[in-house]
């Protein structure tokens, strides 16, 4: 016979590491504050490629002077891909802030300066995003409306197959779980200041199909278990022995999914695709919260509640 | 248990394992020099701007004409129309009714190597100025008296079902066409689009209920294009391109060709783990797997022609891992309930049967919730667009595909993780050489 852990005996342990990460995230958040994407927050980036060095000042002053009225910020990175051997190549990404895109003439205003005021770094035209901040803050709230929607109908699902052991009890706890996850990829964000885009969007909804399975796997054998045991066993053994039972289990799928997007991540950093390496990261962040917040965050909650039902 | 023959175990071995290299490589052969595809494999896939790049645009009437809602909605249903008959479904299209814009995104066109974003731009844009015009070049009647315009079969009882476009007019329309075909009767009537003739009908008779057929040798793709443009052109005002942008490719080529091996290893490494792990059951869960990921593969490369053409984003790919995730966790569940039924003293027959049937509700709960996510995203970032009466008409498809890859996952994941893996499983214990405890999770004599 395998061992029994004691999930629920350990659960404040738990409920502290989760409670310590999450005030670290806000602290954090407070801060650093967080970045929404141009997609969400709306206004504008225009990219350029260059080549070789650049005096930031200058450069400052030659883009605000283009664009009187508007505020300025840029960023400058280094497209490894495209350095030559004379010259490193570099990306500016130009930001304008505002509640509407920026205008074509605006566009070739700036183009222009560039090119003839810093004519030997080669200034090319990469791309450019332009958000008005209305759609943009719309589709920000439609893609919350849409997990909204989607984590309301998981919790019947869960209250309505769960019955036997307490339906609404183990919906709303594994929705604690989800909220925990959510919440763990967020500051995820947060500390690494990556801005807030469609892909935490993507990333979220994946974890929150991940993690839910982990919880629904759990309650499945509880739901077992108890059938088996009988209503006046100790529904925290009973925990425990399920839990047990499925730790095998639940640590082979994380593992495998963990290597599967950690090569994706390794390849990705190999290669320098910053933008799957920032989706692949949180990816893996939400996989080890995910079957974290099911064992130890959903299950005691679960024991929690139906023991004080008991008593009262 | 029901033994399912030994036989069974190969042919659906082989059967999966044959739809999985053509659903990867696809089958093409070379007519003379031109290569000729007949499935789509893996590098047919189109990818999403958020990959490989594409076209930003933004459009606005020209010479500042102020355009009602309705017309701009109306402009932008025929970009629309436009991307889906040209078979791109991954955009996004916004309308800002404040500043007249529309803006569209959209990523590089299927089977086209070198995409010309400008004149791509100007090809959704042409939504210029409709008119009817006599031999002369006079103009009769303009776009404005066109309510609708539709490509159709002539079903008529001496027709060769000869494909043509319906043209309805508006009640003014009607009343002007009618005296235009009175006029004009035996005689060719002009459609303009700008200066640019779509057609040259020749008028056969009265046509004063509003409602005209445009024949002619059509092919049924002329007939669409044809009664597209008419639709574009009923607007009052063209569409000029305020901006447009080709974004780079945020990842390139180099980068699709580094992911692939990316996949490659994780397949690798999964297949290794489960078969290490839990012997026979892994090793077929792996062949199943493996035709998981061929199905959903097909499903987004058209491999069967009743699947949309279909764009492949971040988020798809997102949808993937967690389908695959949801996969390799079917497996797992099962495997490991057959290793604690073998625990309690089971024979092999019985532990495989009730592991089995042991592990199927828990599979079957975890899949549906997830089922419950993909439907609501289709829903919501899809073309039903279920909240766009509360937050406007903000689509994006890059959502879209994460439901869409999600959805189709989970369900291949029943038919192979689930349905033949097990079949595959009840049949492989049937050869002798097998039919040892150890080799399915069970502890060693």
């Amino acid at each position: 016979m395998k061992k029994t852990l004691n999930f629920i005996g350990k659960s404040k342990v738990f409920f502290g590491i989760s409670l310590a990460i999450i005030l670290i995230g806000i602290i954090c958040n407070i801060i650093f504050g967080v970045t929404l994407d141009i997609q969400f927050k709306g206004g504008a980036i225009i990219s350029y490629g260059f080549v070789g060095e650049v005096d930031d000042a200058a450069l400052k002053s030659a883009i605000q002077e283009a664009t009187p009225g508007n505020t300025v910020t840029f960023t400058i990175s280094q497209d490894i891909l495209s350095n030559t051997e004379e010259n490193d190549a570099y990306t500016i990404a130009i930001q304008f802030s505002g509640e509407t895109a920026i205008s074509t003439d605006t566009q070739k205003t700036i183009t222009d300066t560039l090119t003839e005021k810093f004519p030997e770094n080669k200034f090319e035209y990469q791309e450019t995003t332009s958000v008005e901040a209305s759609m943009g803050l719309k589709f920000l709230l439609k893609c919350l409306t849409a997990v909204a929607i989607a984590s309301i109908l998981m919790v019947i699902y869960v209250t309505i197959r769960f019955k036997r052991i307490g339906g609404l009890s183990a919906g709303v706890m594994a929705l604690v779980a989800l909220f925990h996850d959510v919440a763990m990829i967020y500051f995820m964000y947060v500390i690494f200041r990556m801005p807030i885009d469609s892909n935490f969007i993507a990333v979220v909804l994946m974890i929150l199909g991940y993690s839910l399975n982990d919880t629904i796997v759990i309650y499945d054998r509880v739901r077992e278990e108890r059938r088996i045991a009988g209503p006046k066993e100790d529904i925290a053994v009973v925990f425990n022995k399920s839990a047990s039972a499925v730790m095998s289990r639940t640590i082979a799928t994380s593992v495998t999914t963990l290597v599967a997007i950690g090569t994706v991540y390794v390849v990705a950093t190999i290669f320098a695709l910053d933008s799957v390496q920032g989706f692949a990261l949180p990816m893996m962040i939400g996989v080890i919260s995910g079957c974290y917040s099911s064992l130890c965050i959903a299950g005691p909650l679960w024991v929690f509640w139906n023991k004080r039902k008991e008593k009262n | 248990m029901k033994r399912i023959p030994k036989p069974v175990f190969f042919i659906v071995a082989v059967l999966i394992l044959a739809f999985a290299a053509t659903a990867v490589f696809g089958v093409k052969y070379y007519d003379g020099d031109i290569q000729q595809t007949s499935i789509k494999g893996i590098s047919d896939i189109r990818w999403g701007i958020d990959i490989r790049g594409g076209v930003e645009a933004t459009f606005k009437p020209a010479d500042d004409v102020d355009a009602t809602d309705e017309q701009l909605d109306s402009a932008k249903s025929i970009i629309e129309t436009r991307m889906v008959s040209n078979g791109i479904t991954d955009y996004e299209l916004y309308a800002d009714y404040g500043s007249d814009r529309i803006i569209v995104r959209f990523p590089w066109k299927e089977d086209e190597t070198n995409f010309d974003p400008v004149e791509a731009v100007n090809e959704l844009a042409a939504t210029a100025h409709l008119s009817f015009r006599n031999s002369s070049g006079e103009e009769l009647m303009d776009g404005s008296a066109v309510a609708s315009a539709r490509a159709g079969v002539d079903t008529s009882q001496d027709s060769t079902g000869q494909y043509m476009v319906l043209l309805d007019l508006n009640d003014e329309g009607a009343k002007l066409f009618a005296s235009i075909t009175e006029e004009y009767l035996k005689q060719p009537i002009g459609i303009y689009m700008d200066e640019v003739q779509l057609s040259n009908p020749t008028v056969q008779s009265v046509i004063s209920d509003g409602s005209a057929q445009i024949t002619g040798n059509f092919t049924a793709e002329e007939a669409v294009k044809l009664a597209n443009q008419i639709n574009g052109g009923a607007l009052p005002f063209s569409l000029e391109t305020a901006s447009y942008s080709a974004i780079s490719p945020t990842l390139g080529a180099n980068s699709l060709t580094a992911m692939g091996y990316a996949a490659i290893i994780a397949i690798i490494i999964i297949v290794l783990f489960m078969t290490i792990r839990y012997r026979v059951p892994g090793f077929v869960a792996s062949i199943a797997l493996i035709g998981q990921l061929a199905l959903s593969i097909a499903a987004v490369t058209r491999y069967f022609p009743v699947f949309q053409s279909f764009t492949m984003t971040l988020p798809g790919i997102a949808g993937l891992i967690l389908s695959v995730g949801m996969g390799v966790d079917a497996n797992i569940i099962t495997a490991e309930r057959i290793k604690e039924e073998f625990r309690s003293g089971k024979t092999l027959d019985t532990a495989i049967d009730k592991g089995t049937k042991n592990s199927l509700t828990a599979i079957i709960d975890g899949n549906m919730t997830v089922v419950i996510v993909a439907i609501i995203l289709m829903l919501v970032f899809g073309p039903t667009n279920i909240l766009s009466g509360i937050f406007g008409q903000s689509t994006t498809g890059t959502i879209y595909a994460f439901g869409y890859t999600l959805l189709i996952g989970v369900i291949s994941n029943f038919i192979m993780g689930v349905w033949l893996s097990r079949v595959m499983l009840k049949s492989i214990v049937g050869l002798k050489f097998l039919r040892k405890k150890s080799l399915f999770g069970g502890a060693g004599k």
